[in-house]
């Protein structure tokens, strides 16, 4: 196990993650991270927003950013075509 | 050692000599236990229930995939595992979220005040019907309630559970929880949980912060969580 800290960068500001997730790769931590993007954005769109400037940096034990998961890459958007 | 018990029986109902005498009879050892350890596992039989005297316990569930959703927490003077008595094995397990001091019961011992304590029976059904009304608030958050509605009614809840045992003030109390304890509670993510902390935090509502609850506006607080104490029947409070 690792731990991995995912710190939110969005309209809002900036937010620290300073308790992290333990977790066996960072392949999993950015899997949650992408859940964590659909789960914020979610509550988002019951409220009728829906805002994609984030992202979600996901730094390991010594504070080196490893990965960053923008939110637009947690998501599939469709807007033209035929449904 | 079981005073905490005591006081959460008295705030919804009297409690007289005698019947505090069988509790502390029906007693058979008092056990300690680490943190994050599952004392009680889901479809394995019981032949006890584990009265939680200190520390914070809580009862899950998982997915298959690891995703956890804990359904309610114990806090200290709790029965975890009440419902043991007659259902025999759980459909969850019980785990503790901090170390743990706990007081065994057999089960044979309840049979016992069942047979001979009527009004003290009543008394723990009613316990067991007061986790059924926990149950039912959870599903109101986890099922409507917005992020800050969920977290702002779980804080309301513990307050109060915890001021009858007189673990709290209005101004708040100790919980030696992780975000992800409490992402588990509400079926949030940990992440989303520290953001909707800090929104209550700006909003002056609550404060999170090294184990502690600081209750910054109980009155706002409360509304934030549409809470109505009226699901605990502290009738006695």
């Amino acid at each position: 196990m690792a731990r991995y800290f995912l710190h939110l960068s969005n309209s809002v500001g900036y937010l620290r993650d300073d308790e992290g997730i333990d977790v066996t790769n960072s392949d999993e931590a950015g899997r949650i991270a992408a859940q964590t993007i659909r789960s914020m954005l979610s509550e988002e769109v019951k409220q009728g927003r829906f805002d994609l400037r984030g992202r979600i940096e996901i730094a390991d034990d010594h504070g080196n950013t490893v990965r960053t998961v923008p939110f637009h890459e947690a998501i599939q958007m469709f807007t033209d075509g035929p449904a | 050692m079981i005073e905490r018990h005591l006081a959460k029986l008295r705030a919804r109902g009297d409690l007289s000599q005698e019947e505090e005498q069988a509790i502390r009879a029906a007693i058979s050892e008092y056990r300690d236990y680490p943190a994050d350890c599952t004392i009680i596992a889901a479809g394995v039989e019981v032949d006890h229930s584990t009265l939680l005297l200190d520390g914070f316990m809580c009862r899950y569930k998982d997915l298959r995939n690891g995703q956890r959703q804990i359904t309610e927490l114990h806090v200290p003077g709790d029965f975890a595992d009440l419902h043991s008595f007659t259902l025999k094995y759980l459909d969850h397990d019980i785990m503790t979220l901090t170390p743990c001091r706990a007081a065994i019961v057999p089960h044979e011992n309840l049979r016992r005040i069942t047979e001979q304590f009527p009004h003290l029976t009543r008394l723990y059904w009613f316990g067991t019907n007061v986790d059924a009304a926990i149950h039912r608030e959870w599903e109101l958050s986890l099922g409507r309630r917005t992020a800050r509605g969920k977290l702002a009614a779980l804080f309301c809840e513990l307050q109060l559970r915890l001021q009858v045992v007189g673990l709290a003030d209005e101004q708040g109390y100790d919980l030696p929880l992780t975000q992800t304890d409490l992402a588990e509670c509400t079926g949030l993510t940990n992440v989303h949980v520290n953001r909707t902390l800090k929104e209550l935090r700006e909003a002056g509502l609550v404060e999170v912060q090294g184990g502690r609850v600081a209750i910054l506006n109980l009155a706002d607080l409360r509304r934030a969580g549409e809470f109505d104490p009226r699901y605990l029947y502290l009738r006695n409070v």
